[in-house]
């Protein structure tokens, strides 16, 4: 069981923070040849956001394909329902041009979805997309990207973003602008969970692998915002599998060991 | 047991040679209020809390603004988390509690914080003959959200930038080490910390992980020490102005 940490700034409540948690049960289905589905519960145990976020619902419930074309470029089909109370269908590229850069490119095709107070939707026609260059530097473990694009808020903007990776733990600092909501800057943390040996079945039943905590530094919350399609997406782990044309943080000693069993 | 003896035993029970050297109020490495060119090592990250003596924080009595409420300075608390990449780069972000009285309350408390990033750049690592020199900042971010608000009033209360030289000397075993630097404060608030600053330490060759400081913060002398147990525990205590406690405790880990 995981765990979802929230905390949000509004002046003249009388709190310093308001605080939402939530615990994340999740499953994985590796079904073979790349296919997978993966689905993970918010289930509230501490509430201070309002009535919306008091309910049992879906963070994530997708289903994805990855595949190689080629030995540089490598593609993730994504289809379900996605983080921030969106849900659609989504493409990811990674395009490897050298040991220490890529070009990464996603377009997701999405509409507004919420299963919180009541079910909620709108039709699926908002589109974004985001792409750039990553930079990696093996020697010191560390990664630079740089992205810009179109965000769920319909603003445009940019986000870099400059990260090092240590053992089982992530630490990054990232500025952005969006042309609606303007700069913002910040930092995160991304921190693989023990234990680090694991049993892997082809269905998974597990807590999240990532305690992942991002600080924004301006309070909206709305610029450069947008949407990951698995439970387990972060910026240490990327978007791909570890052994689908390794680059980057894939070439680092594991986070987990795994003993497989059917 | 004498006292040397207890000495003796009380460092051993100090795991590692860790050199505690942390500024800790922010997280950093520094002294007590002044900043110094030690850098923790690469890798460590920091998580800490400091209760903040009112003499500690930026306004004064009377002021409308700063750690003041109705008139009156208040004793706070900050929490802080830092890191360091690399040798020569550390960063940290503090967020300190304001004590204000909110709409349809009776009396006030802790209900608002001020956040602030640091950062710290050794461009010159200490040798031989030659002393460490670094450059930093704290709340620095704060200061240009403020030049683009219409009404903000809340950032750059702990704005200040800095250079700082440190040397160490090593006689008989005991380590000691001067620290000297200047730091420009761009706000009212805490202007009366604009200056040169100096500080001195001292490692007794016996208790290495423990530090003793005094420093001169432009405005005030202070003392104090502070200490590394068991690897992670880090904990600092200090005298501002040589009369009023303030002090911390950290987990500080290595992240490689």
């Amino acid at each position: 069981m995981g765990v979802d940490f929230n905390c949000r700034d509004i002046y003249y409540n009388n709190r310093v923070y308001d605080v939402l948690v939530n615990l994340t049960p999740g499953v994985r289905w590796n079904m073979g040849r790349r296919w997978e589905i993966a689905a993970q519960l918010y289930v509230p145990v501490i509430n201070q956001y309002g009535d919306k976020y008091k309910y049992v619902r879906f963070r994530v419930a997708s289903v994805s394909k990855q595949l190689a074309v080629g030995n540089r470029w490598k593609m993730k089909f994504s289809g379900g329902i996605f983080t921030a109370e969106s849900y659609g269908i989504d493409m990811k590229n990674m395009f490897v041009i050298k040991p220490w850069l890529a070009l990464t490119a996603q377009i997701g095709l999405t509409g507004y979805m919420s299963m919180g107070h009541k079910w909620e939707a709108s039709p699926m026609t908002k589109v974004t997309f985001a792409a750039g260059p990553e930079f990696y530097l093996s020697r010191w473990n560390t990664q630079f990207s740089l992205r810009g694009g179109r965000y769920l808020f319909n603003d445009y903007g940019a986000e870099a973003e400059a990260f090092r990776h240590f053992k089982h733990v992530s630490v990054g600092v990232f500025a952005s602008y969006s042309d609606r909501w303007k700069e913002n800057a910040g930092f995160k943390v991304v921190v693989m969970i023990p234990p680090y040996k694991r049993v892997r079945r082809r269905v998974n039943f597990r807590p999240a692998n990532d305690f992942r905590f991002k600080y924004n530094f301006e309070a909206t919350s709305y610029g450069n915002r947008g949407y990951v399609t698995d439970p387990e997406e972060n910026e240490r782990e990327g978007w791909f599998d570890n052994d689908l044309i390794p680059w980057g943080t894939n070439l680092m000693e594991r986070d987990f060991k795994y003993i497989r069993k059917k | 047991m004498n006292v040397r003896a207890f000495l003796i035993l009380f460092a051993s029970m100090l795991s590692g040679c860790i050199a505690s050297r942390a500024q800790l109020y922010t997280g950093m490495s520094g002294l007590i209020k002044n900043p110094s060119a030690e850098m923790n090592d690469s890798g460590d990250a920091v998580i800490a809390g400091y209760y903040l003596n009112k003499h500690f924080t930026p306004g004064n009595e009377g002021d409308r603004i700063g750690f003041v409420s109705h008139g009156k300075k208040y004793d706070t608390f900050d929490f802080s988390v830092a890191l360091t990449p690399f040798s020569w780069i550390e960063i940290g972000y503090t967020f300190t509690l304001h004590k204000t009285l909110a709409q349809g309350a009776t009396k006030p408390r802790y209900n608002q914080k001020d956040r602030f990033f640091s950062i710290k750049l050794r461009p010159l690592k200490e040798g031989k003959y030659y002393p460490a020199i670094a450059i930093g900042s704290n709340d620095f971010i704060g200061s240009a959200f403020r030049r683009r608000s219409q009404s903000g009033t809340g950032a750059g209360y702990f704005a200040n930038y800095y250079i700082v030289a440190t040397k160490h000397f090593t006689p008989r075993g005991q380590r000691f080490g001067v620290d000297l630097g200047y730091r420009y404060v761009p706000v009212t608030y805490g202007k009366r910390w604009q200056g040169v600053v100096a500080g001195v330490t001292w490692r007794p060759k016996w208790i290495p992980n423990l530090r003793v400081i005094a420093e001169w913060t432009g405005n005030e002398v202070n003392v104090g020490a502070d200490i590394l147990l068991w690897k992670h525990l880090f904990l600092q205590a200090a005298l501002i102005d040589c009369r009023y406690f303030s002090g911390g405790i950290a987990y500080k880990v290595n992240l490689f």
